[in-house]
């Protein structure tokens, strides 16, 4: 059993990637804002995070720099999703060692071959 | 996954993006890669189908290619037969027979041979091998096979040779019916009692073909002219055979036949009317 964070504030989209990813090997844990997502990932084992950059409060980027800063979770895998698509953007995603990065609206096979990839 | 990246790199026209919301455009994308995995199934069975109709291409020549061989086959078995009939006439002419000695003999043992209820393939070899029984004669001297007898002691010897003669033309082919030539060749003198030439045997040891070869000869020598008697009628050949007189003695013959040949004598008599020599 694998285990995702799912971290969006936007619920409907949250509700659409979750259905996009949901089987039965996998385990799904939401986050609506960067404070919630950080709480998580103190308490659970992730195997994967898709992270959303634009996010009030907490951002995007910054939850990736904590979980990198602990130990504990600073080699989990990191999947950028964002609405923004300029260069900048993705070199900061790379240097968060993101293993992917989608930008909104994503196409949904490449969000399921993208964490197929990270999970294996 | 390089398919993708190609459909992906159609992008989505600018004026739809300005117009609509980002969970339409989100949708917009479901259904792009939806349309996309159906266009990539819909080639895949094209590509089914295709490869289907190229079985079924393979299906067609292996069916057409077994047919042709298998009439091939047949064409190369009726040659063989043929060219068995024609070198068992090279003998027959030889001492001034027509061929329908070999045509009925291959009638009487087929007749035999179907009341003996054996396989319909081995009636076949048996009323192809038959004719062959006379073969050896070619090695016999003009001298002795064309006189009218009765022969020396000597002559008579080189006659029996051609049982000998026969068998060894015929020896060491891995061919079953040239196998079966030879028996006969080598055994349709031979008589039950033994006092048969060339070996003597007796009984079982004489080959059922070689048995049933030696009454279906003897009886169309009895009923064809030869330079030392008549031709016999048939009621006489049959009281010849079944009862014996001077020289044939009913205890030659393998009583199993003889019973046969009482049973199926009427066959014999149209088997030698239909096919009679040219008087």
């Amino acid at each position: 059993m694998k285990t995702i964070l799912l971290v969006e504030d936007e619920g409907d989209l949250r509700y659409i990637i979750r259905t996009t990813l949901e089987r039965p090997d996998v385990r799904i844990l939401e986050a609506a804002d960067g404070g919630q997502a950080l709480e998580i990932a103190q308490r659970e084992r992730l195997d994967l995070v898709l992270l959303d950059w634009m996010m009030p409060g907490v951002s995007g980027i910054a939850v990736g720099e904590t979980l990198r800063a602990n130990p504990a979770t600073a080699d989990v895998p990191i999947i950028m999703v964002t609405a923004r698509s300029h260069q900048s953007d993705r070199d900061q995603g790379r240097a968060l060692g993101a293993v992917a990065y989608l930008v909104k609206p994503f196409s949904p096979l490449e969000l399921l071959d993208a964490v197929e990839e990270a999970l294996r | 996954m390089s398919e993708m990246a190609t459909a992906m790199t159609v992008a989505v026209e600018a004026d739809v993006v300005a117009e609509l919301s980002p969970q339409a455009l989100q949708t917009v994308m479901y259904a792009r890669d939806l349309r996309f995995l159906l266009e990539r199934e819909a080639r895949k069975t094209l590509q089914l189908e295709a490869a289907n109709r190229q079985l079924e291409r393979y299906a067609e020549d292996l069916k057409r290619a077994w047919q042709e061989e298998r009439q091939r086959r047949e064409e190369v078995d009726r040659a063989y037969y043929d060219t068995l009939l024609r070198l068992s006439r090279a003998a027959e002419y030889r001492d001034g027979e027509t061929g329908f000695h070999m045509q009925r003999m291959s009638k009487y043992v087929r007749v035999m041979g179907i009341y003996y209820g054996l396989p319909e393939n081995e009636v076949d070899e048996l009323a192809a091998a038959a004719p062959l029984h006379d073969l050896g004669k070619i090695g016999v001297p003009d001298r002795v096979l064309l006189d009218p007898g009765p022969l020396l002691p000597q002559d008579r010897e080189i006659m029996e040779r051609h049982t000998i003669i026969g068998a060894s033309l015929l020896e060491g082919s891995s061919s079953r019916l040239m196998e079966l030539g030879r028996k006969i060749a080598l055994t349709h003198h031979e008589r039950w009692d033994g006092s048969g030439y060339p070996q003597g045997l007796h009984g079982d040891e004489i080959p059922l073909a070689g048995r049933i070869v030696m009454l279906c000869d003897q009886y169309d020598a009895l009923r064809s002219l030869r330079p030392y008697k008549p031709p016999f009628c048939h009621d006489t050949v049959c009281r010849i055979l079944l009862e014996g007189d001077d020289r044939t003695k009913k205890e030659h013959f393998d009583p199993r036949i003889l019973d046969a040949f009482r049973r199926l004598h009427q066959e014999f008599a149209s088997i030698f009317s239909a096919s009679a020599d040219p008087t």
